[in-house]
């Protein structure tokens, strides 16, 4: 059985251990790569992490998902857009051109 | 575009032919499965997108609930009540293979952990947000979950194909465009030698029926002598 973890300050990604989530409480960007370093090698299937978060360290998060496991998501956030512009940009890379955000 | 150097041979006209051949080929599969990824793609993204923009409305509502709690608890006390969960998410994972991609395909089962139902703590010492926030977080975990799936998927068909679209690209624009050239060199240089054979034979023919003209011509001469 898989793991699903949370990483981000405290106070944002507490309330994810009510549903079984493992929490790995990070503050800064540092903190962030090591508990994603960890969550991989623990058996996480699925990590998410905050947005603010997953923008400093998006190189890092590219190699940690490189293979099929385990899945990065950006935590939807209603102010940062950040996982609606990553996804853009793989539109944008994958297309060419932004064809189904250009709306939004 | 640098040409490829090779012997004007037969052997040579045929190996080429049959590469051309395979890259033709090649080119047309890599050019359908670009097509079929990218139609993957853009539904997977387009899901996503809906989803994504459902769950930050959602969540929305539980950040803000939580927040209501972390005011109105000590932080000792809520992560004593978050420490045993209410549901217990069991989570196993699958292969799916898309156009030769694996992608995972998440299956979540939510198992409640406590007898009564709901939270995994007591109602006395916490807030009612606080209980708010864990019944908005269970609701969508498994869409949570989903959104995982989406986007890794997304992810892994958007690498794709970006190399599928470069292998169909130089096979298009650079390897059948070489054979092509390889192939037209060596048919051209061949049909010269076959030209060059044959003005030779042609010439080689001329020079013996002149001999023998000329040969019967002395005999003839000769004949005339005797009789004269």
């Amino acid at each position: 059985m898989y793991k699903i973890g949370v990483v981000g300050p405290k106070d944002q990604v507490l309330a994810f251990m009510a549903a079984g989530f493992t929490v790995y409480d990070a503050g800064d960007s540092r903190a962030a790569l090591t508990a994603l370093k960890k969550g991989k090698s623990e058996g996480c299937a699925i990590l998410y992490i905050t947005a603010a978060l997953a923008g400093e360290l998006e190189e890092e998060i590219a190699q940690l998902s490189a293979d099929t496991l385990p899945a990065i998501v950006t935590l939807p956030e209603m102010e940062s857009g950040y996982g609606t512009a990553q996804l853009k940009r793989a539109v944008e890379r994958a297309v060419g051109a932004d064809i189904i955000f250009r709306d939004a | 575009m640098a040409e490829i150097k090779v012997n004007p041979t037969r052997m040579e006209l045929k190996k080429l032919k049959s590469r051309l051949i395979t890259a033709r080929r090649g080119h047309k599969l890599l050019k359908d499965k670009r097509d079929e990824l990218m139609r993957q793609f853009l539904d997977t993204v387009r899901q996503a997108k809906a989803l994504r923009e459902t769950l930050s409305i959602q969540l929305g509502g539980v950040y803000s609930s939580f927040s209501t709690a972390a005011a109105q608890m000590e932080p000792r006390m809520m992560t004593e009540a978050l420490m045993l969960p209410g549901i217990q998410g069991k989570l196993t994972v699958k292969q799916k293979n898309i156009m030769s991609v694996n992608v995972p395909v998440f299956q979540y089962e939510a198992i409640q952990a406590s007898d009564a139902g709901g939270a995994g703590y007591g109602y006395a010492f916490t807030s009612a947000a606080l209980d708010d926030a864990v019944k908005q977080i269970c609701q969508t975990s498994p869409q949570l979950i989903r959104l995982a799936q989406l986007e890794k998927t997304a992810t892994l068909l958007c690498d794709e194909i970006e190399k599928t679209r470069r292998r169909v690209n130089a096979l298009e624009h650079i390897m059948i465009p070489q054979y092509e050239a390889g192939v037209r060199t060596i048919s051209m240089k061949l049909d010269e030698n076959e030209r060059g054979a044959q003005t030779r034979l042609m010439k080689v023919k001329d020079m013996m029926i002149r001999a023998q003209i000329e040969a019967r011509r002395a005999v003839t001469e000769e004949d005339k002598g005797s009789l004269v």
